[in-house]
């Protein structure tokens, strides 16, 4: 049993990419920083398929600073177990405009599991093309950063389509 | 199996024994295990930590902890029994293990 199978290369709808970019941008607006869950199938080839906006109670979004509480984690979770679904990267904005780097506070609370995404979405989810987002993989020693070849020969964008929901915390119905 | 073993093992059941599932959200596969309806929950967070292959931890001085979330509720008291949480009859518990996910500051 591999509880994370290693990924070589991802495959990222274009569409994925738009409604992260449109659920960010009006936390960006307000000028506080926000975020997704990228929730796919894992295998070599991972494909993101649902982009997971946590939203109301346990969601903090401010300037500096976007989190989500254990409960709405949870909620994700149970959205994703039936649909087959894991989480393959957490997508966020900085309210920036300079190339997006993880900050320490992103290193540390970040996911940490091999082969996981962090992106990060400069000028408050202004930036419209992905390949000026930052693109983070974490591994054994920690997130580094993908250069734009690897990042070239291990991410592809599809014309695939991709979902949008919208969790909130609560009981699972 | 013989009749006895069958009615040891039904009996096992009405003993106490519990199937645990635990998911979690990055993993492909979930944890699934038998326990006893008086085993403490720190006992299942630990083994369930292990089996996914993450650890509370501290860095500088801040502390990061998984939690078992039932029912969409964080379970903070991990000496509770499990019989506390699912009740005297459920067969059946399932959980999430979750850390609070936390990004942002200066970069």
């Amino acid at each position: 049993m591999v509880l994370y199978p290693p990924v070589s290369r991802w495959l990222i709808p274009e569409a994925a990419c738009e409604l992260t970019r449109e659920s960010v941008q009006p936390a960006g607006r307000r000028g506080t920083e926000s975020g997704v869950f990228w929730l796919g199938t894992r295998a070599t080839t991972s494909i993101v398929r649902v982009v997971a906006k946590p939203a109301g109670i346990g969601v903090v979004e401010e300037p500096w600073r976007w989190s989500v509480s254990a409960e709405l984690y949870a909620a994700i979770a149970a959205y994703a177990r039936p649909r087959c679904l894991t989480l393959l990267g957490v997508v966020h904005t900085h309210l920036s405009p300079r190339v997006p780097r993880l900050s320490p506070t992103d290193r540390t609370r970040g996911l940490k599991i091999n082969d996981a995404l962090a992106v990060i979405i400069g000028s408050a989810g202004g930036e419209l093309d992905p390949a000026h987002w930052g693109w983070f993989v974490y591994g054994p020693r920690g997130y580094r950063r993908l250069a734009a070849g690897e990042r070239a020969e291990r991410i592809t964008m599809t014309t695939e389509p991709a979902e949008f929901v919208d969790i909130k915390a609560g009981r699972p119905s | 199996m013989s009749i006895e073993a069958q009615q040891e093992n039904v009996h096992g059941r009405e003993q106490g024994e519990v199937q645990v599932t635990v998911d979690y959200l990055p993993a492909t596969e979930d944890f699934r295990r038998e326990y006893s309806r008086q085993v403490v929950l720190e006992t299942i967070r630990a083994a369930v930590m292990s089996f996914f292959g993450v650890q509370d931890r501290t860095v500088g001085r801040d502390t990061y902890t998984y939690y078992l979330v039932h029912d969409g509720e964080r379970i903070q008291d991990t000496q509770l029994r499990l019989e506390q949480v699912i009740g005297e009859r459920a067969e059946h518990a399932h959980f999430s293990l979750v850390e609070e996910i936390t990004t942002g500051g200066m970069a």
